[in-house]
């Protein structure tokens, strides 16, 4: 594997053959990053194709501050956060209490009988409201505080919260309905 | 991580999803390979224009100091030669008087296969005369008085030798000539003092005659092109070209490079760390000692600060340079002096080598970029135009014409990506070039 600095030297010099061992480097990670984020495959190639020419254009004004596959990760989830702008706000204004099944004082210990595979346990995401999902992904995948993400998306802490409460809710409906799960459920 | 970060639904997803690798269509990377900046290549292109413009002013300067001789056309040789003044000598071997005889086409002239019929008169005469007498005395004002008077001993030698009765016969012949010549010269001059002669002959019937021409040029051409947004975007060309001429038919074709810019707006929604309001805070109580009836407050304005998101439009201006490749066809529709008109059709095949679309301009401390709406579209790398145009030439020399050519210009199918509002309708454009052009 080329190491990123060569990649970022090669880059900023212009060569063509640097921009393709980049892609070719992490264009795999950042589809599986992009994957979490959309609904879609199209949509989620869409947004990694506008993000990688983001990258390009912007590769020589990474001053090596931090990661680099950080940073072209941070570009991925932005292009995702512009790409669904228009219907976020949307989502995070409505109401999805159609959770109410579920006691609100479950709590498990994440050991599953029967474990999904990796693409059941993606296409739960997708299947999550847009907001449910940012929120969701942000906080688990990117380890954002509520602040942060409240910062980003433009929305309160509290909605933050009770957005990733719900996402949980509904992942754990879903697992336990489609799945056919069975967590060790303990009352309190 | 807090207590929170454990819950089990987190660690699921999080286990089985971080790092997840989803290999990309094909098309991905096909469709981005278009979009990688061009660095080296780029210089490539700089260099390869850099050398046109040095070659071409390089060619233009090496034909303005070049000396001024041209070949004279077909239609120039048919006139006869001015006649070189020769001093004639009597038979009583005295300057009687000076006569105008023809001169002797010169082996080394282009002109000697092309003798019209006066000239053969001349030719032949010079043959039957005798050498010694056949050496042209050219009248010169500028010529010395020791130099007459060798003439005139040369002259004396002449009339001594045997063989000069003979001589006197042939310098009958040639005042003949001479006279006919006189004749045919007034005449021509008579004409030219009528009409003056141009520098070149653009009859219709001359054109068709002449050989093709190859002519090699260079113009600059501003031109404002009318976008389906109603905004007028300017654009600026140079391009060189090689025409090729044949009677009134043209066909051009060559290389040039086009300049553009372009306004483009983003939404940019951000967040700022402003003042929202303030409170009077009570920092100390006391009892007024003057009046212990009241308490005095000792009170200070404290502002209250929030994130607060705001929606702003920037604006930027966006770059782009095309290499041009220009095919035009034209027909020379009026010839009169050295003025002539072309109307040329044409397409222009242009490739995108450069853009510069620059960061958002953005502002202030503590700001928190949110999103960023880009309400411009792209613009394809490739597209074509058709070109109408109407040449006005004039002619400098024969080898040598400036031109000014107004121009139409359409483009045959939208600047910019599909999916966007501006991708149903093309541009078209206005504009004006203005060149030279030489002939080798």
């Amino acid at each position: 594997m080329v190491p990123d600095q060569e990649i970022l030297e090669g880059c900023k010099s212009g060569e063509r053959n640097a921009f393709g061992l980049l892609y070719k480097k992490y264009a795999s990670t950042m589809l599986g990053i992009c994957m979490r984020y959309c609904k879609r495959r199209e949509e989620a190639e869409d947004i990694l194709h506008e993000g990688f020419i983001k990258v390009f254009s912007n590769v020589s004004k990474f001053r090596g501050e931090g990661s680099f596959e950080g940073w072209i990760k941070r570009i991925m989830i932005n292009t995702s956060l512009s790409y669904y702008h228009a219907n976020l706000k949307h989502n995070f204004k409505a109401s999805s209490d159609d959770l109410e099944d579920l006691p609100a004082d479950v709590e498990d210990d994440g050991v599953y009988s029967n474990a999904p595979s990796r693409s059941e346990i993606l296409s739960l995401i997708q299947e999550l409201p847009d907001g449910y999902r940012f929120v969701f992904n942000m906080y688990v995948f990117e380890n954002f505080s509520h602040k942060e993400i409240a910062h980003v998306l433009g929305i309160s802490v509290n909605t933050s919260k009770s957005q990733l409460a719900k996402a949980r809710r509904q992942l754990q409906r879903k697992l336990l309905e489609q799945h056919k799960l069975q967590p060790n459920i303990r009352s309190k | 991580m807090t207590e929170e970060r454990k819950h089990s639904i987190d660690k699921l997803f999080h286990e089985s999803l971080n790092g997840q690798q989803i290999e990309p269509s094909a098309s991905v990377w096909a469709s981005l390979s278009s979009n990688v900046p061009e660095g080296r290549g780029q210089s490539v292109y700089l260099y390869l224009v850099a050398a046109i413009l040095i070659g071409a002013f390089s060619f233009i300067v090496n034909i303005s100091l070049a000396p001024f001789n041209e070949t004279p056309l077909t239609s120039d040789i048919e006139t006869p030669t001015a006649p070189k003044q020769e001093r004639v000598v009597d038979e009583d071997n005295t300057v009687a008087e000076e006569t105008n005889v023809p001169s002797e086409p010169s082996q080394e002239s282009p002109v000697s296969d092309a003798t019209t019929d006066q000239t053969s008169v001349s030719a032949i005469a010079s043959t039957t005369k005798p050498k010694d007498i056949s050496v042209p005395l050219i009248n010169d004002s500028n010529e010395s008085p020791l130099a007459d008077k060798q003439e005139a001993r040369k002259e004396t030698q002449l009339s001594e030798d045997p063989s000069f009765e003979h001589h006197r016969l042939d310098l009958l012949d040639y005042r003949i000539a001479s006279l006919e010549l006189d004749n045919y010269q007034q005449l021509q001059d008579d004409e030219a003092r009528e009409s003056p002669k141009p520098i070149f002959d653009l009859s219709i019937k001359d054109g068709y005659l002449r050989k093709a021409d190859i002519m090699f040029g260079a113009a600059f051409s501003p031109a404002v092109n009318i976008y389906p947004d109603g905004q007028n975007r300017n654009d600026y060309s140079l391009d060189f070209v090689a025409a090729y001429e044949k009677s009134r038919f043209i066909l051009e074709g060559g290389i040039g490079g086009n300049y553009t810019t372009e306004s483009a707006k983003y939404g940019v929604t951000y967040s700022s760390y402003d003042s929202v309001g303030y409170y009077v805070n009570v920092s100390s109580f006391s009892v007024d000692p003057q009046n212990p009836d009241s308490v005095r407050f000792e009170t200070s304005m404290k502002n209250i600060y929030d994130s607060i998101n705001h929606y702003i439009i920037k604006e930027n201006t966006n770059k782009y340079a095309y290499l041009q490749i220009p095919v035009r066809i034209g027909y020379r529709v009026l010839e009169k002096d050295r003025f002539s008109v072309d109307l040329k059709l044409g397409i222009l095949f242009s490739l995108q080598i450069y853009k510069d679309v620059p960061d958002i301009p953005y502002e202030g401390n503590d700001v928190d970029q949110i999103d960023v709406i880009r309400h411009y579209p792209d613009r394809l790398t490739t597209n074509w135009q058709y070109t109408a145009s109407l040449g006005i030439n004039y002619h400098l020399s024969r080898k040598t014409r400036l031109t000014l050519e107004p121009f139409y210009r359409q483009y045959l199918k939208s600047v910019y990506t599909s999916g966007s509002e501006y991708s149903a309708r093309s541009p078209y454009a206005f504009g004006i070039r203005g060149g030279i052009y030489f002939h080798f």
